[in-house]
């Protein structure tokens, strides 16, 4: 294999030498120092494979044992080069492709962040390219060091950070700082009411019981004091803790007008631009954000083998939106009606226990009325400062 | 006349070596440091290595008989093609069917 390389790499020539001699003829190209390989005699004929320089000495030998040499294919690279030698485009465009080669692979071509939770891509990709590391720059020029231990100074959310460049794409390695729980509180509180119902559950951690399970309590009466009596008769403060479910009434209540005003999108305009390694070539006019304007951005990105090349298209549309006056018909007006009383009733009754609701729509030519109401149990318990104003409740 | 020479002399070479060979074989000295011999180093039956060619006597698809100097060998078979030729050496390729070794007289 190796051998046949080289042979390619220099160029030889495969001949056929008829009528004669052939056996003198091998005779006499062994005694001119004239190296043969895969010499085929058949039929009187004899084919051969020789160096291309040698080729020239090769019709004395045939002379002189009487054989006719003729040239059968010219193999290797020298006659390639020889068939492109007036090519100087090609010549040109070789010498540009080493030369982007070795320009471009001392580039950072692509800057990617991996183990962040919190902290969002964009924040430490900006960062990071304010601070020199960018598709662009080049790679020996950046203080890879300096940059890691300012990136650990500015951002307290990280807890270790190293930056790997491999080739040409920059590796952000980022641990989070793990928030260690603060310690307990321990400043004297009271658990109160702070909504109206009939208490289901009370569990008293601590503090002092001051309401009674099936008691009625109304929102701010005291649950459980934070001012414990002692046995000796002396008082103490402490930081309360309680679990008080009680039976509450809820009510939620939704207008939606009939006219409601909507906004269509009159006219969309695009514009692209190439971005490659930081420099942003506009393909046409760069479009700005107005009023009434909605601008969209969107980069597509060539990858390749999953790695994110350094040639991106960006794509920016300009929206235009138009408001309008809309009627709504019942059925849409009852679709409207139910979906926002569906958003109040989701936020206002998570966490509770919801034991018997009712829900009503009621329309007029004006617009839609939903209503919800029922009974649900939940935790109504909340810490409330030790104050003077607390109030016991009202026994039944 | 020119051609009565070259006989003395190759009959005077030839017995110069016949001298120097059996001084070897009474020092036990192995034949391929002595003068010549030639080197034949065979690849199963497909091919052949033969150093010492002093030149090609017959050549085709069949039968190929190299001058090795005192001995004349032929190499029989089917398909044979030299693989690579060069002064003195020689790589014989293709299936070797038989080979044979005479001397000058064909003995």
């Amino acid at each position: 294999m190796l051998i046949r390389l080289f042979r390619f790499l220099q160029g030889y020539v495969c001949f056929c030498a008829a009528d004669g001699f052939p056996e003198r003829f091998l005779n006499l190209c062994a005694n001119n120092r004239i190296l043969l390989w895969n010499v085929v005699c058949k039929n009187g004929v004899l084919r051969a494979a020789a160096h291309r320089k040698n080729y020239k000495r090769l019709h004395a030998c045939a002379k002189a044992s009487g054989c006719t040499l003729r040239l059968q294919k010219k193999v290797g690279l020298p006659f390639f080069l020889h068939a492109y030698r007036r090519r100087v485009g090609l010549l040109i465009g070789l010498g540009l492709l080493i030369g982007m080669l070795t320009v471009l692979s001392q580039k950072i071509w692509s800057v990617e962040v991996r183990g962040n939770e919190r902290l969002s891509d964009e924040t430490l990709l900006t960062y990071f390219a304010q601070n020199g590391l960018k598709p662009g720059v080049w790679r020996g020029h950046t203080d890879i060091k300096s940059l890691e231990a300012k990136a650990m100074q500015d951002f307290h959310a990280i807890s270790w950070l190293s930056v790997n460049v491999h080739g040409s794409s920059a590796m952000i390695e980022i641990s989070e700082r793990v928030e260690v729980a603060s310690e307990t509180d321990d400043t004297p509180q009271n658990i109160v009411a702070r909504k109206d119902g009939q208490l289901v559950v009370l569990e008293i951690y601590a503090g002092q019981r001051i309401a009674k399970l099936g008691d009625a309590v109304t929102r701010g009466n005291l649950l459980a004091s934070g001012i414990v009596e002692n046995k000796d008769g002396t008082t103490r403060l402490e930081h309360a803790r309680a679990y008080a479910v009680a039976q509450t009434r809820y009510a939620h209540l939704v207008a939606i007008k009939r006219k409601q005003k909507t906004r269509t999108i009159g006219s969309i305009k695009t514009h692209y631009t190439i971005s490659f390694l930081g420099l942003r070539i506009p393909l046409g006019c760069t479009p700005r954000e107005q009023d009434g304007k909605i601008l969209l951005a969107q980069e597509l990105s060539w990858m390749a083998g999953g790695k994110k090349m350094p040639l991106a298209l960006e794509r920016r549309s300009v929206l235009r939106l138009e408001e309008s006056a809309v009627l709504l018909s019942d059925a849409q007006l009852c679709l409207y009606a139910a979906h926002a009383l569906f958003e109040e009733a989701y936020d206002n009754l998570r966490g509770t226990k919801v034991l018997e609701q009712n829900a009503a729509i009621k329309m007029d030519s004006m617009g839609a009325t939903a209503r919800l109401e029922g009974t649900a149990h939940e935790n109504i318990g909340e810490a409330a400062a030790i104050a003077s104003g607390n109030s016991m409740p009202a026994e039944e | 006349m020119p051609r009565k020479t070259k006989e003395t002399k190759q009959r005077r070479r030839n017995r110069a070596l016949d001298a120097v060979q059996e001084i070897g074989t009474q020092f036990d000295l192995p034949p391929q440091v002595l003068p010549g011999y030639s080197h034949i180093e065979m690849i199963g039956n497909r091919e052949a290595m033969i150093e010492g060619v002093h030149g090609v006597l017959t050549y085709d698809e069949h039968t190929v008989s190299l001058n090795l100097g005192r001995l004349i060998a032929t190499f029989e078979g089917c398909e044979l093609n030299i693989c690579s030729f060069q002064f003195g050496h020689v790589i014989l390729g293709g299936m070797i069917a038989a080979i044979h070794f005479s001397n000058e007289q064909g003995v």
